[in-house]
């Protein structure tokens, strides 16, 4: 069954492939809306039958392995691709363009899929080429300019990323004499002060520093989020980056490479380092999509942060952060399209007021908005709340400190973004807008429900679920 | 086959290892210092040699030869793709600017 | 010592790459490391690995350095007059850093814990590949229709530029 998650979307790319009528090529961006429901439909129930039907008949694939937090990251994943086709919907005209992102989303899917559930830090990275060699063409996708330019630079970053991770596997292989999980796991925990496993940890958790854009190894990050079009900007910061880098770490750290002090102090470093000058850089952007890729930045700094403060708090703390994160960035960037479908542009000293204009776009950004800031009772305030407990429990009083007040700049930099493109009198050249058609707001709407839902449920989902992801890895 | 004349005893390993980090860091280099993008294309093709050097080194010396071959053919096709997209974006690139020129990809500074 | 000199050769012919003048020569100078680390990968027991780095790295990459190379030549010239100003004292300091990380490496290199060569010795390659490792042939598959429908967006729609 689990092996079935990534068989589909290849199935299904093949089926989009196929020689066939004009008709049938129009509709099949029907394919990845079906795929990203069932799969939203299927991990909603996690306990049903159907996760281990089929396993033991030997029809799966090696290496794969579904746990809490893949499931939950199966979730998201299945959320972000519908909601990002969706909208290529409404914003990918061209027939060809929208069958190219159709092929492409469909095997990104399957990567990221693949990504959460494997167990083989070799196959894992097979997966991750796959992610990112999609996410390069669908940068590129429109052909622009800036786009290449952005592609350009996340193919050499990533290129960068790429061989430290090798470099660590081939490491980590000699030592281990193989490159599952258990493996590696088990000759780590032997051999946790030898230099030389020490040496491909740290070039491993870069790699994946590279790849999850935290701050000095950011440069391709805010390039390739503003560039690329709306529904590949929506896939990008709302899954893929959260996915190939940060997720790939939580479950590196958590259960292979250990919680040892020196990759604790590590990550809290760089997590404080990122939210700090991820928020400030943030506070001078001009322009819509990048402001909400530094943001994005600094969000994901908290959740390093946690993975840093350590055990079943810390890494519950991070999941649950990583889980908002990819709600409610991904409905700001939703936002950002619907902005700049209506308006044309991306440049918040042109716009203002749009509140009037637009009022589900203003009224539901407020809600991420809120949400990002950890504002209770919605979803970001819980998450935030759990990193920060878990931080003072593991006694760093200083990076509690970082935490607390750099969400007060992340406060601010939303204040200005509201007020400059929401609130306010209308801007010359705003008259005539109009609200965005269902296709975008749908979307938005939905997840706005989500983050309130959580938000509000969060006492529940705390014990059932989020704790239980905790303690089990 | 010539290995027990030539590596030396205790841990061969770090005699790859050293070319191979040479290797990797002479791609490295170049990518950082060119300004050329083909160049750049160049230098993520030594890194991925050296990558493989550790790879194939590791599975020769815990005799897992079958294994790490099969990771170098993954790796291979896995690289090629790759290098082939780059190349997709660096043509894409030069057809729009008409430049190859490193220094020109900075409109999207701030 | 063969494979001292196998190894030197490889690291120079790298050398060699980055420092050529022409962007052709270079092409040509990572075929050749291609092809040195072929003769490296046979003597370290891997020949089909050999095979695929000979046939695909030195052979496939190759021609796709030297088509995006002549498709783009107009730029080539000029890039590569002003591109690349001082051009081998750029490198000396790769050379120092080479240097310090050799001998550091040395230095730190010495109590790797090595895995034992009798655990899993005598895994056949292709019960390795298709057995053992069926995830990374499924992977390869979908990396493979990826780069296929990366190269139709890329180089399929060029004409519609122009």
């Amino acid at each position: 069954m689990t092996s079935l998650l990534l068989i589909l979307p290849l199935a299904g790319f093949i089926l989009a492939n196929l020689p066939a009528g004009r008709a049938f090529r129009r509709m099949c961006i029907v394919l990845p809306l079906v795929l990203s429901a069932v799969q939203v439909l299927l991990t909603l129930f996690p306990k049903a039958s159907w996760w281990t039907a089929g396993n033991a008949a030997g029809l799966s694939l090696g290496f794969l392995r579904i746990d809490g937090i893949s499931m939950l990251m199966l979730l998201a994943i299945g959320l972000v691709v519908f909601a990002s086709s969706l909208i290529s919907t409404a914003t990918v005209r061209d027939e060809r363009k929208n069958r190219s992102f159709v092929n492409l989303v469909l095997l990104s899917l399957l990567g990221m899929n693949g990504v959460v559930m494997v167990t083989d830090i070799f196959t894992l990275y097979v997966f991750l080429e796959i992610v990112s060699v999609c996410s390069f063409v669908l940068i590129a996708l429109q052909r622009e300019q800036a786009m290449f330019e952005g592609a350009f630079k996340y193919v050499v970053l990533s290129a960068v990323a790429t061989m430290l991770m090798l470099t660590s596997i081939g490491i980590l292989f000699l030592c281990a004499g193989g490159t599952s999980f258990t493996d590696l796991s088990s000759m780590i925990a032997r051999n946790h002060a030898d230099y030389t496993v020490v040496f491909a940890i740290l070039m491993f958790i870069v790699g994946l520093f590279i790849k999850g854009g935290i701050i000095p190894f950011h440069g391709w990050l805010p390039d390739a989020y503003s560039s690329a079009a709306a529904p590949v900007s929506i896939l990008l910061a709302g899954i893929v980056t959260k996915v190939s880098g940060v997720y790939t770490l939580i479950r590196l750290v958590v259960e292979v490479f250990g919680a040892t002090p020196k990759t604790s102090q590590v990550l809290l470093f760089m997590g404080a380092l990122s939210i700090v000058a991820g928020a400030l850089a943030a506070l001078g952007q001009k322009d819509f999509k990048r402001m909400l890729a530094y943001s994005s930045i600094s969000q994901v700094g908290y959740i390093i942060l946690s993975l840093g403060a350590g055990g079943a708090l810390g890494i519950a703390g991070a999941v649950f952060h990583l889980f908002n994160h990819t709600i409610f960035k991904t409905q700001l960037f939703i936002n950002a399209a619907a902005v700049e479908a209506q308006t044309g542009s991306r440049d918040l000293d042109a716009m203002g007021g749009l509140a009037s204009r637009m009022p589900v776009t203003g009224a539901t950004s407020v809600v991420a908005l809120l949400s990002a800031a950890g504002i209770p009772p919605l979803a970001g305030f819980w998450s935030k709340l759990v990193i920060v407990v878990a931080l003072w429990k593991a006694g760093h009083p200083v990076y509690l400190a970082v935490a607390v007040l750099a969400s007060l700049l992340t406060l601010a930099y939303f204040l200005v973004l509201q007020r400059k493109v929401f609130f306010g009198t209308v801007a010359p050249g705003c008259d005539s807008v109009k609200e965005a058609g269902w296709r975008i707001t749908g979307p938005s709407v939905a997840f706005s429900l989500i983050i309130i839902a959580v938000g509000v449920a969060v006492p529940f989902l705390l014990d059932t679920i989020l704790l239980p992801i905790g303690r089990m890895l | 086959m010539m290995s027990e004349a030539i590596v030396p005893a205790g841990n061969p390993f770090w005699t790859y290892f050293i070319f191979s980090v040479l290797l990797i860091l002479t791609g490295l280099y170049c990518i950082t210092v060119t300004r050329n993008l083909i160049r750049v294309l160049i230098g993520m093709e030594l890194m991925t040699k050296g990558a493989t050097l550790i790879l194939a080194a590791a599975g020769y010396l815990t005799g897992n030869t079958g294994v790490s071959q099969a990771l170098i053919i993954t790796l291979i096709v896995v690289e090629v793709v790759v290098i082939a997209v780059a190349a997709g974006i660096v043509i894409g690139w030069y057809r729009k600017t008409g430049s190859l020129d490193t220094s020109a990809m900075n409109s999207l500074r701030g | 010592m063969l494979l001292m000199i196998l190894l030197t050769l490889l690291v120079g012919i790298g050398f060699y790459a980055v420092l050529s003048k022409t962007l052709l020569k270079a092409a040509i100078g990572l075929g050749a490391v291609s092809a040195a680390l072929t003769v490296l990968l046979f003597s370290m027991d891997s020949p089909l690995a050999a095979v695929f780095e000979l046939s695909v790295c030195a052979g496939l990459i190759t021609v796709i350095f030297v088509s995006v190379i002549s498709m783009t030549k107009a730029a080539a010239p000029r890039d590569q007059k002003e591109a690349e100003p001082n051009h081998y004292l750029k490198y000396l300091p790769l050379l120092a850093t080479g240097a310090i990380v050799f001998c550091a490496m040395r230095y730190w290199l010495g109590d790797a814990p090595v895995a034992q060569a009798t655990v899993t010795a005598g895994v056949d390659v292709r019960h390795a590949l298709w057995d053992l490792r069926g995830t990374d042939v499924f992977a390869q598959l979908a990396v493979l229709f990826s780069g296929v429908s990366g190269v139709i967006v890329l180089f399929k729609e060029l004409k519609h530029d122009e």
